[in-house]
């Protein structure tokens, strides 16, 4: 019985077979593409997967053991694909992600309430990386007038309100803090609203993150029965009586607002910096405009696995390659 | 583009459209002066592309003329090193210049890289990405010489005991292409976590070149452990290289997104 797994789990046709079947699933994927067609739920793509990688891994360990793969070069390659997969498997158990949006000048202390979302809701002492930042600047450059991003660089500075470290947080990731790796994965426009309750005379100042970039789009606020619903000028000019952008960059921006109250119109027109329009009892203005970007932290404690697993896999199939063209030669 | 990088780039695309006319037609071709014109392509598209990086300030990977740029140039570099005795000129050549051709269809200003592929990981998946390329491309013209020499010998590569040779020659092109792919898989695997956080992403190129890398798996695997013979292989390739071209160059005709950017212009991809 024993013998009978070892050398079916071990065989050559397994071997082969396992190979056409994954080709064959991953075909099927690929027509997925094609077809705009993806399934619904993670498990659906990955669970025939594991199908094929159970059997696939017993038989190259059954291999590895045998002595099935005669060169040196065959056995680290195969065996890098364990090495890949303990990896993924610490991935799946510890790695931690989290979340948070902040504007020009705010700082993020890496405490729960300062994620929007995160993972490992039970663990999050345990596995959520010691990080704090303050973001300095977010400098966004473009190609031309075009929705082509050259550049958007999150400056900061960290730990928190020291001048310890300074670093870039881009879109590629790139920096690591404690072990941490930061990028972004948002951005936009943030409108300062300033509040004044007009019977208490109380002032509140409030930046907005909302989504209005590119500009022309439109998002809304709500403030008691009143929505208020916003689009962004970031660099005004008027032509021919009609507001236009001259660019995506921040210069003397305009709102153009337009309020309902209760789902009814009451209000719309353009606000300029300063100008205030009335809601009921609240006076609102704004102040200015400011960037806000989406930050990303992980801390991935397989991601060394896995890139272990690829030197292997690379080191195996060079030796192999070098030692056969050597063969050959002599 | 001005007009002088232009007339560069159609002196390539004349001198290796001319090339692989005498190629296909002549059978007399020099093996000197075969190795002096795609000596001087080599030169001559390698400075254009050269200019072109100098000009935009990054390696041309930024859509499909800038990557028929480098496939047509891989090829003819690995047409310099790997087969200078012209064996497979007459499929590699034709094919290095219909890439070429291929690409002047494409939008060919000169454009700065958006953020996402700022990166030397990115530099370097796509020159791996181009190696694989130019090792598959040689394995397939060895398995087209099989299949071909099965019925219809061509002078060109019927000399003595080549036979042999291009068997050998096809199964290590093979070899070293997946080599190269798999090391293109690796960085942009990496690459994928810095940019998605996540190894993989649903992104159509990840399970089509899963799939064309378990389609050259296959005769691999079939060579080492049953002895598979040269035909069934070179059937293998031929398939691979189908695979290759419709999971590659023909993305580009599908409105859906990828975060492989084949063009810059029609659709966001």
């Amino acid at each position: 019985m024993f013998k009978g797994f070892i050398s079916f789990f071990g065989s050559r046709q397994l071997s082969i077979g396992l190979l056409i079947a994954g080709a064959i699933y991953f075909f099927y994927l690929t027509i997925l593409w094609f077809l705009n067609m993806r399934p619904p739920a993670h498990f659906m793509v990955w669970s025939p997967l594991l199908v094929i990688i159970t059997p696939f891994f017993a038989n190259v360990l059954i291999s590895l053991f045998t002595r099935h793969y005669a060169y040196t070069g065959n056995i680290l390659f195969h065996a890098g694909f364990f090495i890949i997969a303990i990896g993924v498997m610490l991935s799946l158990l510890y790695r931690f992600e989290g979340t948070t949006v902040l504007t020009e000048g705010a700082v993020f202390w890496g405490e729960k309430n300062n994620y929007i979302t995160y993972n490992r809701k039970d663990n999050f002492e345990r596995l959520a990386p010691k990080v704090s930042l303050k973001l300095d600047k977010i400098v966004p450059e473009y190609w031309g007038e075009r929705l082509h991003f050259i550049r958007l660089d999150g400056e900061i500075s960290y730990p928190a309100e020291t001048l310890e470290n300074k670093g870039v947080v881009r879109l590629n990731g790139g920096l690591k803090v404690n072990g941490a790796r930061m990028r972004h994965s948002g951005f936009g426009f943030a409108p300062e609203i300033l509040l004044e309750d007009v019977k208490s005379g109380l002032i509140r100042r409030q930046t907005v993150v909302m989504r209005l970039f590119p500009p022309g789009s439109e998002d809304y606020l709500e403030l008691g029965s009143h929505k208020i619903y916003m689009q962004i000028f970031s660099d005004p000019v008027a032509e021919k009586g009609k507001l236009q952008n001259r660019s995506m960059n921040l210069v003397e921006p305009i709102l153009r607002v337009r309020v309902t109250w209760l789902g009814q119109p009451i209000y719309e027109g353009v606000l300029k910096k300063g100008e205030v329009i009335r809601l009921g009892t609240t006076n609102m203005s704004f102040t200015g405009v400011k960037y806000w970007l989406q930050i990303e932290i992980e801390r991935d404690p397989g991601e060394m696995g896995v890139i272990i697993g690829f030197i292997a896999l690379l080191a195996g199939l060079l030796l192999r390659l070098v030692k056969q063209e050597i063969k050959q030669k002599a | 583009m001005n007009y002088k990088e232009t007339a560069v780039l159609y002196l390539v695309c004349v001198l290796t459209f001319i090339l692989s006319g005498f190629l296909l037609f002549s059978k007399n071709i020099s093996r000197r002066l075969y190795l002096l014109t795609i000596i001087a392509i080599l030169c001559i598209e390698g400075a254009y592309i050269g200019i072109r990086w100098f000009d935009t300030g990054h390696p041309p990977i930024f859509g499909t003329f800038e990557a028929t740029l480098c496939a047509s140039w891989m090829l003819i570099l690995f047409s310099v090193l790997i087969d200078r005795k012209a064996q497979f000129a007459r499929i590699v050549i034709p094919i290095a210049a219909l890439t070429l051709f291929y690409g002047l269809n494409f939008d060919k200003t000169g454009k700065p890289l958006v953020i996402s592929e700022q990166s030397y990981w990115v530099y370097f998946h796509a020159l791996f990405a181009w190696i694989a390329y130019g090792f598959y491309i040689f394995s397939f013209a060895g398995a087209v010489t099989i299949l071909v020499n099965q019925t219809t010998p061509t002078p060109l590569f019927t000399k003595e005991g080549e036979r042999g040779g291009v068997d050998l020659f096809t199964y290590q092109t093979l070899l070293w292409g997946f080599f190269a792919q798999t090391i293109m898989f690796a960085l942009g695997s990496y690459y994928s976590i810095r940019l998605h956080g996540s190894w993989w992403v649903w992104d159509n190129m990840n399970p089509a070149q899963t799939l064309l890398s378990g389609q050259n798996a296959i005769p691999i695997h079939g060579r080492i452990l049953y002895g598979w013979g040269p035909q069934r292989i070179a059937w293998l390739i031929l398939l691979g290289m189908v695979g290759t071209i419709l999971f590659y160059w023909g993305l580009i005709y599908f409105p859906w997104a990828t975060y492989h950017i084949f063009d810059t212009e029609l659709k966001i991809h």
